[in-house]
């Protein structure tokens, strides 16, 4: 057991042993890897912001001159918007900005025609802008610092932070090594050289005088007037502690800039964009008409863009016709091969107002009867900023609205809408409604509207009754009924004839007419006749080959169609009744059922019809009779 | 004496047992005349009545309304039972007028029957109040005993008629 315990404890301990040396060795990679020396994850905080970009206030110009700037390092455009505001009195300063498309492999100057006078107070502000691929506009993409260590005599102008794990702590995560440090003496150097080249009346020892940068340099000062600029992180994100992305890198390779000024005159490129000869913006109400032009100097190049895309020459102007409402703009860019400028009029065409008022939705609406119920509806569009109603909308002043009405009395009407888009154009729209109170009429014949049928000779009565008439007249005369009538009456009509009788009346007043009319038709009294095939027939005649009776009728007058009841009394005096219609029928011994219709009882049989017709006229024909015997033999004494 | 009174006597029973037998022969052929009278009789009477029936003319009481005879018909309907009774006795020598009244209200036929017919009836002057038919028929009857005595052979004459009730 003793062998047994030492053998697990001896296995134990090595175990253990070898565990070591792994955990250490993670231990100092992962410090290495993610920790930075100071403790602070960030990196050393540096110029990364837009604003207030290079600020150096109350800078004094030692001499008269322009304001320029030289840069160089691996950048392909840059835009710089540099504005000198002077403090106090005398004439220089000014803004300029312009996008520069520097050589990347030697010395840029870049030129402003901003004038600097010896002796003026100026507060200097310059911001720095990039194109940076991922990101539309123009962005502050750098960071920058000024030189930590400036030794001149010593050829040495050392940008960055110096000695920093920032660099290796990158390397170890896989990414690029970083420039901690970079001297940029022969920048300094050849800007020196260029101004001494470039300008007489600058000798090299006092070249250092026209860098604008004030007498003591330390760490930190902004307002030093040689700045490193590098990556700002804000755009890379690959400073990653514990799986964070910080914002700040440190990377001060990218270039160099260094404020100075030029004590002769420039040729810096310019163009101007002016509307209608005006450098302002353009303003005015469709359809506009205006003159663009531009004109430029020290260029190359330009190219248009907005309203003024396609135009290439340096110089020129094109001419808008009927420009409807909106927003233009007219840029054009000139380039000397170095420098870019632009320059952008805009044209604001306001739209004219537009009003639109109709009734139940029509502009011309049809005429009303009182009383009148419609609705009254306005809505203003495009460049309508104000309205004001008049006529029966007065006091109304909403963009748009709507209004019913009811109520409303005869006259004419007039609603009327007025806007203004506030720039002086003015629309109006009014519609007028003409409500009417014409007459009414009610013709009718004895006291119906009909049509009314009637037996001749016809006897009726007509009567109609008038509403906010002056006058009626007949429009249809027949007979008796002719003539003007009074408004309000009746009239008898007798001995009317057969046919159908219109009767028409007009009534009218000054906004119009109103007729009614009434149809009676006259028809011929209800008549009818009723015949039999046989008046004398023989009991049973069917049975000896010979017919039973028949019966037939014929209907004349009266209105279809019609109601036939034939009725036959037997000679025992019981009565038979069959149903017919139409205006001719018969009872035969088919029809009827009985084959020996008519002939069934020996003695006198009579049949009769009643009639009725559409119009509840009725009518009993008269009576036909019929004998059926029996012819007996006997012998004679 | 007595026997001459019986030859009278049987002379007389003789001539009463003649008498007699002639007696009863005249009874016999008496009877058959009445018989033979009644039987030509209802042959015309069955005759007439056979013409009237069967010549009602139905056209007639549709069209005019009142019954009439179709003589045609009606004479060769009663032909026809006079005929048929004729040869059923084996009467072949008979004398038969038919005469037809077509009118619906009869009419007069002159001269007919031919022959007096019966008692208190005027010869010839047969006359009805509606249509009619007459039958004249005369059939001769033969003697059983009084041919012997010279009586002509006798004939019986009859007459009857039928007409329609109007």
């Amino acid at each position: 057991m003793k062998n047994d315990q030492r053998r697990f404890y001896l296995k134990a301990i090595t175990l253990v042993l070898a565990m070591i040396p792994i955990l250490l060795s993670y231990w100092l990679v992962s410090a290495h890897q993610a920790h930075p020396t100071s403790g602070n994850p960030r990196a050393i905080a540096h110029n990364e912001n837009q604003s207030p970009g290079f600020v150096y206030n109350g800078w004094t110009a030692p001499y008269t001159g322009y304001f320029s700037i030289y840069e160089q390092g691996g950048i392909a455009q840059i835009r710089l918007t540099v504005t000198l505001t002077r403090v106090g009195a005398g004439s220089g300063g000014g803004s300029y900005q312009a996008v520069w498309y520097p050589n990347v492999s030697s010395l840029n100057r870049f030129d402003t025609p901003i004038r600097i006078n010896a002796g003026e107070i100026y507060n200097i502000r310059v911001y720095e802008q990039e194109i940076v691929s991922g990101h539309s506009g123009w962005y502050e993409s750098e960071g920058w610092l000024p030189p930590r260590l400036i030794n001149l005599a010593g050829s040495d102008i050392e940008c960055g932070v110096g000695d920093h794990p920032f660099s290796s702590i990158m390397i170890a995560m896989g990414k690029s090594g970083r420039f901690l440090t970079k001297n940029v003496f022969g920048t300094y150097a050849a800007t020196l050289s260029d101004m001494v080249a470039q300008n007489p009346a600058i000798q090299l020892n006092t070249a250092a005088s026209f860098l604008i940068k004030p007498g003591s340099v330390a760490w930190g000062d902004h307002s030093l007037g040689i700045q490193c600029w590098g990556d700002n992180a804000q755009f890379d994100g690959d400073w990653v502690y514990n799986g964070i992305a910080y914002s700040d890198d440190i990377d001060f390779e990218d270039f160099t800039i260094i404020w100075a000024f030029n004590p002769t005159n420039v040729s810096v490129p310019s163009v101007q964009v002016q509307i209608n000869s005006s450098n302002s913006d353009y303003a005015a109400n469709e359809p506009a008409s205006y003159v663009v032009s531009w004109s430029s100097s020290n260029v190359s190049a330009c190219t248009g863009a907005g309203g003024l895309a396609g135009q290439t020459q340096r110089n020129g102007q094109i001419t808008i016709n009927s420009q409807p409402a909106g927003t233009y703009d007219y840029s054009m860019t000139c380039s000397n091969g170095v420098t870019s400028v632009s320059d952008t009029r805009w044209a604001v065409i306001y739209a004219l107002p537009a009003i639109d008022v109709t009734v139940d939705n029509v502009d011309n609406p049809p005429a009303y009867s009182v009383p009148a119920s419609y609705t009254v509806r306005w809505v203003a569009s495009k460049g309508s900023i104000s309205c004001s109603g008049a006529d029966e909308l007065s006091g109304r002043n909403s963009l748009s609205g709507s209004l019913p009405l009811s109520g409303i009395g005869a006259g004419t009407h007039t609603y009327s809408m007025t806007y203004d888009n506030g720039h002086g154009a003015v629309a109006t729209d009014s519609v007028t409604v003409s409500v009417m109170d014409p007459p009414l009429v009610d013709l009718k014949v004895n006291n119906l509207d009909g049509p009314v049928t009637l037996s001749s000779p016809a006897s009726f009565t007509l009567s109609w009754v008038s509403q906010a008439a002056t006058s009626c007249a007949v429009t249809s005369a027949e007979g008796a009924w002719s003539g003007n009538k009074v408004l309000n009456g009746n009239q008898f009509l007798t001995g009317v004839s057969t046919g159908t009788h219109t009767y028409g009346l007009i009534c009218s007043n000054s906004y119009g007419s109103a007729s009614d009319a009434v149809t009676v038709l006259v028809i011929a009294p209800l008549t009818g006749t009723i015949t039999q095939a046989f008046s004398s027939l023989l009991l049973f005649a069917p049975n000896l080959g010979l017919p039973a009776q028949s019966l037939s009728g014929i209907i004349s007058g009266g209105s279809p169609p019609y109601s036939i009841q034939v009725w036959v009394r037997k000679p025992s005096g019981s009565l038979l009744s069959i149903s017919r219609n139409g205006s001719n029928w018969t009872v035969s011994p088919a029809s009827s059922g009985d084959l020996n219709f008519g002939t069934s009882e020996a003695g006198s049989w009579t049949a009769w019809a009643d009639l009725q017709d559409s119009s509840g006229q009725t009518y009993r024909t008269t009576s036909v009779v019929w004998e059926v015997a029996w012819y007996p033999v006997h012998a004679r004494p | 004496m007595t026997n001459e009174r019986k030859a009278q006597s049987a002379v007389w029973g003789l001539l009463s047992i003649l008498v007699l037998v002639v007696m009863a022969g005249g009874l016999v052929d008496i009877y058959r005349l009445v018989a033979a009278r009644n039987w030509a009789y209802s042959v015309a009477q069955e005759a007439a009545l056979a013409g009237a029936s069967r010549g009602r003319d139905w056209i007639a009481v549709l069209t005019t309304g009142l019954i009439q005879l179709d003589e045609a018909v009606a004479s060769s309907s009663a032909l026809a039972v006079v005929t048929s009774a004729m040869q059923a006795r084996g009467i072949p020598t008979y004398v038969v007028s038919i005469q037809v009244l077509p009118d619906p209200f009869g009419g007069t036929r002159p001269g007919f029957p031919p022959q007096p017919v019966r008692l208190g009836e005027s010869l010839g002057e047969w006359s009805s109040p509606e249509p009619a038919v007459g039958v004249y028929l005369e059939v001769p009857v033969e003697w059983t005993l009084l041919d012997m005595f010279g009586i002509d052979l006798k004939t019986v004459r009859v007459f009857a008629s039928a007409g329609v009730a109007q």
